[in-house]
């Protein structure tokens, strides 16, 4: 009898072991997620670096990361989540809003209950860029703000102030004319500035004008496209005096001679240049040292406003990830704790104010770029962003090369813009 | 009785063995082009059905596609401005392009074909266009064709030419273009080459006999000899030049006002920019139709040109 | 007389072979411009690439940009990825499209011309709309983040190799095969002791061609492949492209390490199309 019992309680004990070896095991198994990013080049290193710190300190999540380039992470992704193999946290820079819903899980429940993430705490205009309609899908991870740099060597050999740059948009067209120079053969050997360009990012100089002087690119209420009103005439017909001053082909064969994004303004082959904190490092790259140079505010005219233009690089959980939760505590982690680590080695504006704290962010120029965040502007809750932009970016060749008058081109983006968001709303 | 069935017999059995040998042949021909057959049916047959299905559908490829019957027909045909500028963007560039780079890639082939010393240097050289990876290859022409300080331009001068603005210009942009084909001949130029080996001497001894010279021996021997090889690069040529992309995609996006808007990027715009897949599927049934047709021309008179020895 | 009709003979070969000299020195200094380019930037620091008007000769010369190159990118990785993919599908376009051609160009069965419009109809459709439905494919039977869609189609007879191949097999004659027929060979025999060899310098052409899409394919890989361990050269030339700028000495250094083995493999097998074989014995 004694036996039996000895050896039932024996089986039990092996059971017992059993299982909760198991179990622990269970709890110690890692959860494998992946991360698709757009950042090659040395930032690909970098995010890595964060990368292998979240694994350290999250010993049962794993996280891969996968680079793949720019152009092409959009459509691979949407073909995987159609497919159904896609990764579960993806670097969100989606300008196709209505269609978040059927690639990223929205994210409400995990910032509402969670009391480190506070909307309050981003800068103005980057919790827009990943919303739609009140849902939230991605956690802002950098965020950054536009200035223009100015040329203070040029300045002084022109005899303008380099301590003075241009205050609103007749001085900018003056200190522009000042600072141009033509060589020999007719063509522009450095230009001023180029009012209509896009400053990188899909941030555009047209947009930013048209704010400064109290125009709207889009009514959320009536849902109306708007590119017709006095103030995109007013800035258009600007442009159009412009191109036709600085004589378009010559200055389009300036351009050309641009590869290296903003090599040109490091090149001092322009003098005024809007471009975002990032310029910072492209200076330093590719400019002369010892090269003076200053930011302001892009100039806008009496009665206007400041504006600056931003770009966002959002993390999201992908739709349909097995790993909700792990998914989750990355995305917290890598832009909350993770941008500290990539922060002083991308010279990138983090998205909240209280990560600000950083010993990079004490310098003068830099100051001016945190300053310059409380103007940042948006379009608000503007679904198909990037047929908008590539239809604004077509009118501004037409009206430049003179092919349409600024009426008629701003017309057809109104009607073709209007009518494509219809469709989508419709859906 | 028993003569007569076996007769009959042996006449049947001729008969059989006969059409049992074409029969065979055919079968022959079947199991040779398995492997191609497999092919098709496994990864090709799908994704173009599926194209030609979307392409009646509206499709956000994260979305189910939803039938819309013609509507994508009707609106690139009758409201798309783009659909039809892109369109003639796209002839314009394969009109000049395609024989052009046939005639320089012949006479490249011809004038390497000589035994001489430093030979397979030159070929070499001939063929790195072809070979270096396109993102190089576009920022080079990019500082080529720079129309104030590019090499074309500074040469140009040199004559005392003043050079457009080639990509700048909306006028010079498709030129430029197409001269940035005829330099990266290279694949044409060594199909040439091969098919240079395979024209037998004897030919060339009996028109020197004749007394041609270099010229009507080009025209007379090498050329008709040749001709497959013409055949085979017009064709591709027409194919390839028609889905012309990565180098308007890196250098010029379209622009300026859309003068270098060619239909595949205009079609990868609309599939993968604003995901509007069912629209750019529509596009590429067009496209299909459009190369399709100017191939089976070609084709159909390859007869009376092509010569090749098996009929 | 004779004497005299050689000697101007002679000259008239040594100055045509002069004017071909420069004829081709002349229009090779152009072709090789851009790989020149290619190398000098490659030696450069950021801020000379693009100075207007460029420098030909790097000033200082940058020698670490190539290891750099090489580690940022992890190279050997990618160079082992590529060379099995790219090692396998000329194997795999060798075999099926030489079988393929010779069916569509030696062979006559029911339905031959349909089906070669149709192989060559395959090429019309452009490639961003068969991407998605043939990842999906691709998909369903597990064949993603493998190698397996980047090299078992090229086992299927791609079309622009077998159009190719079908060229050329056209051109040799057919009498050839018929007397093979006549003393009992099979039709394997033919293809293989007829046929192939005389098409060597049609497989030489093949064989680079499918090496050299191998090398260079982007897309392709791109799409398939989501572990990075299994990525190939050509992207990783690529992934120079920072946030907001490109690396672009690194990405030259890159470029140049990895067109490398494409010339020297050019190089070496040119003989087999130019100085090709000679056909005398049998065309004579």
């Amino acid at each position: 009898m004694k036996k039996r019992v000895m050896s039932f309680l024996m089986v039990l004990a092996v059971l017992a072991i059993c299982e909760l070896s198991i179990f622990l095991l269970a709890s110690t198994a890692k959860v494998t997620i992946t991360y698709w990013h757009c950042w090659g080049g040395y930032h690909a290193e970098v995010m890595q670096k964060a990368g292998d710190e979240f694994n350290k300190l999250h010993p049962n999540i794993k996280v891969e990361l996968l680079v793949v380039p720019y152009e092409q992470l959009r459509p691979k992704l949407t073909i995987a989540v159609v497919a159904g193999s896609s990764p579960d946290v993806v670097c969100l820079w989606d300008p196709d809003r209505h269609l978040y819903e059927r690639t990223y899980t929205p994210l409400n429940d995990f910032i509402a209950g969670d009391p480190d993430i506070n909307l309050e705490d981003y800068f103005p205009g980057l919790m827009d860029e990943v919303t739609y309609k009140g849902k939230i899908y991605g956690l802002p991870r950098v965020g950054c703000s536009t200035l223009m740099f100015y040329n203070k060597d040029v300045f002084e050999e022109v005899g303008l102030d380099p301590e003075r740059p241009p205050g609103n948009w007749k001085e900018l067209e003056s200190y522009s004319d000042k600072t141009t120079k033509k060589d020999a053969r007719g063509g522009y050997e450095r230009v001023g500035f180029i009012p209509w360009e896009e400053a990188g990012g899909g941030i555009q100089l047209p947009q930013q004008f048209v704010w400064q002087v109290g125009g709207k690119w889009y009514d959320p209420e009536t849902k109306k496209v708007i590119t017709t009103s006095p103030e995109h005439f007013r800035v258009f017909h600007w442009f159009e005096s412009w191109a036709e001053k600085y004589d378009i082909r010559k200055i389009s064969a300036f351009k050309a001679t641009e590869a290296g994004f903003f090599s040109n303004f490091a090149g001092e082959k322009r003098i005024l240049r809007v471009n975002g904190n990032w310029g910072v490092q492209d200076i330093e790259k590719y400019g002369r040292k010892g090269l003076k140079y200053g930011v302001t505010l892009l100039p806008f005219p009496e009665g206007g406003r400041p504006t600056s233009m931003f770009w966002t690089d959002s993390t999201a959980v992908v739709r349909g990830t097995k790993h909700l939760q792990e998914a989750w505590e990355f995305v917290k982690w890598y832009t909350t704790d993770g941008i500290k680590i990539m922060i002083p080695i991308m010279t990138e504006m983090p998205a909240r104010y209280d990560q600000l704290d950083m010993e990079v962010y004490q310098d003068p120029i830099m100051q001016e770029f945190i300053k310059a965040l409380a103007y940042n502007c948006s379009i608000p809750d503007f679904p198909i962003k990037e047929f908008y932009q590539t239809n604004l970016e077509a009118a501004v060749d037409y009206i430049i090369y003179g092919k349409k008058t600024v009426e008629e081109a701003l017309a057809e983006v109104q009607t073709k813009v209007q009518k494509e968001l219809d469709r989508v709303l419709a859906k | 009785m028993k003569k007569y069935v076996k007769t009959a017999g042996m006449r049947t059995f001729a008969l059989k063995k006969r059409s049992k040998m074409s029969s065979s042949e055919a079968v022959k021909g079947y199991l040779f082009a398995l492997p191609w057959f497999i092919g098709f049916f496994v990864f090709t047959l799908y994704p173009v059905m599926a194209a030609i299905y979307y392409s009646f559908c509206s499709y956000d490829i994260v979305s189910p596609p939803q039938w819309i019957n013609i509507a994508n027909y009707k609106t690139l045909i009758n409201e798309d401005p783009l659909f039809w500028k892109s369109l003639f963007n796209t002839v314009f560039y394969t009109f000049f392009s395609v024989p052009l780079g046939i005639l320089i890639a012949l006479i490249l082939a011809v004038l390497l074909n000589y035994k001489l010393r430093g030979m397979s240097w030159f070929r070499t050289i001939f063929y790195l266009p072809t070979i270096v990876p396109v993102v190089a290859s576009c920022i080079l022409w990019l500082w080529i064709l720079n129309p104030q300080f590019g090499l074309l331009n500074v040469f140009l001068a040199k004559l005392g030419i003043a050079g457009p603005g080639w990509l700048a210009d909306e006028n010079w942009s498709k030129p430029s273009l197409i001269l940035m084909s005829t330099w990266a001949v290279g694949g044409s130029m060594i199909i040439f080459l091969a098919g240079l080996q395979g024209i037998p001497r004897r030919l060339y001894e009996a028109a020197e006999l004749d007394g041609a010279n270099w010229w009507r021996k080009l025209i007379s021997v090498t050329v008709p000899m040749l001709s497959p090889a013409i055949f085979f690069n017009m064709i591709m040529g027409i194919i390839g030049s028609f889905q012309v992309f990565t180098q308007v995609f890196i250098m010029t996006d379209g622009g300026p006002v859309d003068s270098t808007l060619f239909y595949v990027l205009y079609l990868y715009r609309n599939a993968f920019v604003y995901f509007k897949m069912g629209y750019a599927s529509a596009m590429a049934l067009i496209l299909f139709i459009i190369i399709l047709f100017f191939t089976l021309v070609i084709v159909l008179t390859s007869s009376k040109w092509v010569y090749e020895e098996v009929k | 007389m004779k004497k005299y009709y050689l000697r101007s003979h002679y000259a008239n070969e040594v100055m045509s072979r002069g004017l071909l000299y420069v004829v081709l020195i002349g229009l090779a200094s152009i072709y090789i411009l851009p790989f020149i380019w290619l190398i000098s930037s490659s030696l450069k620091s950021p801020s000379q690439i693009f100075v207007i008007p460029p420098q030909w000769i790097p000033n200082p010369v940058i020698w670490q940009n190539y290891p750099e190159a090489l580690t940022l990118m992890p190279f050997f990785t990618y160079l082992k990825n590529t060379c099995i993919i790219a090692f396998t599908t000329v194997l795999g376009s060798l075999l099926s499209c030489s079988l393929v051609a010779y069916a569509f160009a030696r062979l006559r069965w029911p339905g031959r011309n349909i089906f070669f419009i149709l192989l060559l109809s395959t090429m019309m459709i452009p490639f961003p709309v068969t991407m998605a439905p043939l990842f999906i494919l691709f998909s369903k039977i597990g064949w993603i983040n493998t190698f397996n869609p980047l090299i078992i189609p090229a086992f299927c007879a791609s079309p622009f190799l077998t159009f190719l191949l079908r060229q050329f097999f056209r051109t040799i004659p057919t009498e050839l095969s018929d007397a093979a027929k006549i003393d009992g060979c099979t039709e394997l025999g033919i293809y293989s002791r007829i046929i192939l060899p005389l098409a060597k310098p049609a497989l030489a052409v093949t064989a680079i061609f499918e090496f050299l899409f191998a090398w260079n394919n982007f897309l392709g890989p791109l799409i398939y492949l989501t572990d990075q361990s299994k990525y190939t050269l050509a992207i990783g030339l690529q992934l120079f492209k920072g946030a907001h700028d490109t690396e672009w000495a690194l990405q030259m250094a890159a470029s140049a390490v990895v067109i490398l083995p494409v010339i020297v493999l050019f190089f070496f097998t040119q003989r087999y199309f130019i100085e090709g074989i000679t056909l005398t014995g049998m065309k004579g």
